[in-house]
């Protein structure tokens, strides 16, 4: 099989999961297969060379996470809400709002997007890749602490979103120092 | 709400969120394909080329905004960071609009051939009054809510005009059409896009692609207001063929029509509570909206301008200019006639996709009538 017929393979197989990876990580659906486009064509790029010393997906599920953390910052002013339907609806209520107490995936949703980059790549590869600290720590190229920091801080931001006001936990996770 | 908790509620998010992708836009050999088209010579060529045509663009966005007969330059618009005058007391700064957000802009009727406007703004935040065009000399002196009522997404307001015989005035998104937030202020790197309340779109975006927000106004030549303001039975010409209306909520809608057919496509933006803002230009500046037509339209020109269609297996795809003619429609027109019809175009740089809902008819997006 040629070099060609093994990408195309790889695409076929692989392009779903990728899509679904890059789309935890941003919450965006057309952000999501724009950055597994752009590293599926970096891997094709490199492909012998990255089929000789890495695995494909590995290689590419970095260069998402990569190009995610990277970016990101330039798009932070993206905060409009493209919608498909036409929201004649009164808007969903917001955490804020009084009398609302079970989280649903919306919320969760939203509240993920509100996460700085690095600590929502964190809870992703935690808890979507489950992978464990250092095996992120290596993934984004910082220290095993500062993958716990990001992780305290981006769960501490989650419940402090989902939950409603005045009904905070007091079991929540343990702080853990950077 | 514990660890193990949040974990759950993550799990059974992105379980959720996964069912929902099973395809995506692309394959092997629509990538392997780009990569090529890529790396061709003529792409880079062409690539080397662009800032020169930006500039051709911009010049020409300049000429096309100075003689749009659509879009009048208004230098009062408001500014981009409003004055504040005074404190909406924080007992009455509970007001939640549904659809709309905490926030909303209010447009007092003060007599039958002036308006002004009043900015509520909550908790704790400022009202802040300004004028709605060149020929509105009345300046509010202040503004205080005097009732909201989220139920039924009316503020009422009582207004004093230059300190004269304060006015009460009564609003309600069933008698005036939605309320929409517009746009406080424009930050830097924000400077394009649109806004827009209840009875009128408002366009800003920077002549030549840079900032026009930085440590100036932005009520200089990159805005434009239409005229007479949009009521509910409009469609407003936004220019590069995309044509804005008010739905039913707190939308914007922007839309396509091909000659005289019946609208297309459209997309559809709320605004975002954390910040009011509404912004219809996709990505980075400059970047086009590509707007996602029924399968046989080809061809099409919309007010003169053209618009070019793409052919796909199982779409048609047409870049629009999220702007006037300005180095975003150029720019999109380079990107994307590179490609390969029976390709399908996928985002690449400047290209943005909007998620859009292809419709077979003009859909119910007027407001309704008193």
């Amino acid at each position: 099989m040629g070099f060609d017929a093994e990408f195309d393979a790889f695409v076929s197989a692989r392009a779903v999961a990728l899509t679904r990876y890059a789309y935890a990580l941003t919450g965006d659906r057309h952000e999501a297969e724009d950055l597994v486009q752009t590293a599926l064509m970096k891997l094709y790029r490199h492909w012998p060379k990255v089929v000789r010393a890495d695995h494909p997906e590995a290689y590419v599920r970095r260069a998402v996470l990569n190009a995610h953390l990277n970016e990101t910052s330039k798009l932070r002013w993206r905060r409009e809400k493209p919608m498909a339907d036409l929201p004649d609806r009164p808007a969903p209520r917001t955490w804020d709002d009084p009398g609302i107490g079970v989280p649903e995936t919306d919320a969760v949703h939203d509240a993920l997007r509100r996460l700085p980059p690095r600590q929502r790549a964190v809870l992703v590869l935690r808890h979507y890749q489950g992978m464990d600290d250092a095996a992120i720590a290596t993934e984004m190229g910082c220290s095993e602490v500062s993958v716990r920091a990001y992780a305290s801080k981006a769960g501490a931001r989650m419940r402090d979103i989902l939950t409603p006001h005045g009904s905070t936990d007091d079991t929540a996770g343990t702080e853990v120092k950077p | 709400m514990n660890d193990d908790d949040l974990a759950h509620l993550l799990h059974a998010h992105w379980a959720e969120q996964d069912d929902t992708i099973t395809t995506v836009p692309f394959t092997g050999a629509s990538l392997r394909a780009h990569v090529a088209q890529e790396d061709a010579p003529t792409a880079r060529l062409r690539r080397a080329a662009t800032p020169t045509l930006i500039g051709l663009a911009a010049a020409a966005a300049a000429l096309w905004i100075t003689t749009n007969p659509l879009h009048h330059t208004h230098n009062t618009l408001p500014a981009t960071t409003p004055t504040p005058v005074s404190t909406i007391p924080p007992a009455r700064a509970e007001a939640f609009l549904p659809g709309v957000g905490p926030r909303v802009d209010v447009w007092i009727d003060r007599d039958s051939d002036d308006m002004a406007v009043v900015c509520v703004r909550t908790p704790d935040s400022e009202c802040s009054p300004r004028l709605t065009g060149d020929d509105l000399p009345a300046v509010i002196a202040g503004g205080t809510i005097v009732s909201t009522d989220d139920g039924t997404r009316t503020v009422a307001v009582e207004v004093s005009v230059d300190g004269g015989k304060p006015v009460k005035a009564r609003v309600s998104a069933s008698d005036r059409g939605p309320l929409l937030w517009a746009v406080p202020g424009l930050a830097k790197g924000e400077q394009k896009g649109f806004f827009a309340d209840h009875d009128t779109v408002v366009m800003r975006y920077d002549s030549a692609g840079e900032s026009i927000g930085e440590g100036g106004s932005v009520g200089g030549p990159g805005m434009a207001r239409t005229e007479p303001p949009m009521t509910a039975d409009d469609e407003v010409d936004l220019g590069g063929g995309l044509r804005a209306w008010i739905s039913k909520a707190a939308t914007v809608c922007l839309g396509a029509r091909l000659g005289d057919d019946p609208l297309v496509a459209r997309a559809c933006m709320t605004t975002a509570p954390s910040n009011g803002s509404l912004w219809l230009n996709k990505g980075a500046k400059n970047e086009p909206i590509v707007l996602r037509l029924p399968d046989g339209a080809t061809g099409a020109t919309l007010d003169g301008r053209p618009m070019t269609v793409h052919t796909a297996p199982n779409a048609v795809f047409a870049t629009l200019a999220g702007d006037p003619p300005a180095s975003g429609w150029e720019k999109a027109m380079l990107e994307v006639e590179g490609y390969d019809k029976g390709v399908q175009p996928w985002r690449k740089g400047l290209l943005q996709q909007q998620p859009l809902e292809m419709v077979d008819s003009v859909p119910d997006w007027t407001v309704p009538a008193n």
